[in-house]
């Protein structure tokens, strides 16, 4: 085990999953939070929104307001303390529930709107190995 | 072995717009030459005969009841279109006059074949 | 025992999933324009895609992560915008032609035109997937398509010179056309090599639940399911260089191809054409449809899995079935499906690099395959076909141009 986190490798882009190990995105960004007179230090996991439309492209931000109509940029963004972060591994586990996080709100918004609207959306013989 | 990791690789494309701009610019060059293929007197005789053939094979073949009424038909619809289309092509294609004639000859076999096979559906 | 049951599953499962549309399409024009001389083309195609499988495996199943996932994670979300379109368009596109070919093979049954059944077709893969389970929709379509053994019996009845075929495995000029040969070689390529394969097999290996001690079923079923499926598609091309070459016979429709089937084996060889053509045809459709939906959702860390109801991941039942009916658009509206599958042999076959070059570079990477990695042999294969995937990136566009239409 190596000691100290790779902040670039270990958790940029790393898979995050909530309390109950569900998927609930990747990690778009972090915040650094400046403080006078201490040296900065992470504070935040940004996760999607114009956060991670900008790293892709000017046209992706363009794309997304497409989507979402909206100018503040606010929406769909999650921003969890780095407090947060209980487990590093293969995923990150932070100690969130997904129903609170906006960068969810979409995946709500298709299941309670298009997906449960749809019949056979409940059931599915769920085979785990 | 010693191979860069991905972040190496991609820390110039993470980087810089011009590099994914190149990139964009060889797909937009090559999503344009697809649209045209290389066509000559050679090729569009050669298509035409193919038609023949099959139009032969395929009169076999329905006089065996190998193949349904469905495809059969609908391979001779195809037929009459290619023959729609390979006249003009071939007319703009033959440049001398034993060209000219030898293109004729081609596309009457495909006619015959057509009516013979019509018949045989009728 | 059990784990002879899931192999003997797998080398089924690749075997009656080989075939396709594009294998099919390019295979019966090879054969019918160069008899068995293309016949190497597609024994490298299919050790090609066998090694690239086997990677793709052995990384899932030693990193419980899928190639997307890595991906992502290792190349940061700028550049993995770069592989992802670089898959999303290409597949997308044989996604068109495979709908395509199920239509056309409907249309060959019925005599109703194919552009009606393209809706009803994306309807029902649809409806697969969203009330099927991984290995329903995986290994039912593979199983029904063993059907597709049905051009080995052909081939087998019409007493070919082997040795003939043996001859075209190794790579040969043509003696004319050189420009047709070139494009048809890079088309058979571009069938074989398709990355969704290697994509949709590293999520596949995921939804299975394969680890470490899976290796060895990995290697098994990459090398000789792929192996047999190679087989089989090289049958198609025999099956038409025997059929169409000595009769001139190019092949500019797709209804021409029932008549590979038809001569040797009369009226039941053209139905088991029609078969073989709708189920391969759709289980690519819904397996492409699944392997785009697997690439978004992991590439953005949604909840994703075809074991899970539709409510609990819904951005990836969402895309699964914006991308499927789609797709039956462009069929709908009457696209010419042989011309489509052409040209997204070829596109597909320019694609490969980006998929290619970050696998060899992951499959060293020793944080992520621990004692796993890539020894020299992996790498020497690994970095032949990359170089191969930038030759074709360069070649395709041209020889499409000089030779293909």
């Amino acid at each position: 085990m190596k000691d100290g986190l790779d902040l670039r490798h270990d958790v940029q882009d790393a898979q995050l999953v909530d309390r109950n190990s569900e998927n609930i995105g990747r990690c778009d960004a972090l915040m650094l939070e400046l403080r006078d007179g201490k040296p900065p230090r992470v504070a935040t996991i940004v996760i999607g929104g114009a956060a991670r439309n900008e790293r892709i492209g000017r046209w992706m931000t363009g794309l997304a307001r497409l989507f979402h109509g909206r100018g503040d940029g606010s929406d769909g963004v999650s921003r969890v303390p780095f407090s947060a972060m209980k487990t590093v591994g293969d995923t990150i586990q932070l100690d969130v529930r997904r129903g609170e996080l906006p960068s969810e709100h979409v995946e709500q918004w298709l299941a309670e709107h298009f997906v449960c609207r749809i019949p056979g959306a409940q059931g599915k013989k769920e085979r785990r190995k | 072995m010693p191979l860069p990791t991905l972040a190496h690789l991609t820390a110039a494309a993470n980087g810089p717009r011009a590099h994914r701009a190149w990139v964009s610019a060889v797909l937009c060059v090559t999503l344009a030459t697809m649209g045209c293929a290389k066509k000559d007197y050679k090729s569009e005789t050669g298509r035409t005969r193919a038609w023949t053939a099959t139009l032969e094979l395929a009169r076999q073949q329905h006089g065996l009841r190998a193949t349904n009424d469905a495809v059969t038909r609908q391979l001779l619809d195809r037929a009459i279109e290619a023959r729609a289309k390979e006249e003009p092509l071939l007319a703009h294609y033959a440049k001398s006059d034993s060209e000219r004639v030898a293109a004729r000859g081609v596309l009457d076999s495909l006619q015959q074949q057509i009516r013979q096979l019509e018949q045989a559906t009728r | 025992m059990k784990k002879w049951a899931e192999l003997a599953l797998g080398v089924v499962t690749s075997m009656g999933g080989f075939l396709e549309v594009g294998s099919i399409a390019t295979g019966v024009q090879g054969g019918a324009s160069f008899g068995f001389q293309l016949g190497w083309a597609l024994l490298l195609g299919t050790i090609c895609l066998a090694i690239l499988m086997e990677a793709t495996g052995r990384l899932a199943a030693v990193s419980g992560r899928s190639y997307a996932d890595l991906l992502r994670e290792h190349m940061g979300i700028r550049f993995f915008i770069v592989p992802l379109v670089a898959v999303l368009i290409p597949s997308f596109l044989v996604l068109v032609s495979e709908i395509g070919g199920v239509a056309i093979a409907l249309q060959m049954a019925t005599g109703i035109a194919f552009r009606w059944w393209a809706i009803p077709i994306a309807l029902v893969g649809w409806f697969l997937l969203w009330r099927g389970t991984f290995s329903i929709v995986e290994q039912g379509t593979a199983m029904l398509g063993l059907v597709s053994l049905v051009f080995l019996v052909a081939v087998f009845k019409m007493h070919p010179e082997w040795s003939a075929i043996g001859a075209g495995l190794v790579p040969s000029r043509p003696d004319n056309d050189k420009a047709k040969y070139w494009y048809l070689a890079v088309s058979i390529l571009g069938a074989s090599i398709s990355p969704y394969l290697y994509l949709f097999y590293s999520a596949g290996a995921l939804e299975d639940g394969w680890t470490i001690k899976y290796l060895n079923v990995n290697r098994i079923t990459a090398g000789v399911g792929n192996l047999f499926g190679g087989g089989l598609a090289l049958m198609v091309l025999v099956g038409s260089a025997i059929v169409f070459m000595p009769r001139n016979i190019q092949v500019d429709a797709y209804e021409q191809i029932s008549l590979v089937l038809a001569t040797p084996l009369g009226r039941g060889g053209f139905v088991l054409f029609l078969v073989t053509l709708f189920i391969t045809c759709f289980g690519a459709t819904v397996e492409i449809t699944l392997a785009n939906a697997y690439l978004l959702a992991q590439g953005f860390g949604w909840p994703w899995s075809e074991n899970m109801k539709p409510a609990k991941d819904a951005r990836f039942a969402t895309t699964y079935t914006v991308v499927i009916l789609l797709a039956c658009i462009p069929i709908a509206l009457g696209a010419d499906p042989l011309k489509l599958t052409n040209i997204s042999m070829v596109i597909s076959a320019a694609s490969l690099p980006v998929t290619v070059i970050p696998l060899l570079v992951l499959m060293n990477d020793e944080r992520v395959m621990t004692t796993h990695s890539n020894g020299w042999l992996g790498n020497i294969a690994l970095g032949s076909i990359a170089i191969l995937a930038v030759a074709l990136f360069v070649l395709a566009a041209p020889l499409y141009h000089l030779g293909g239409g």
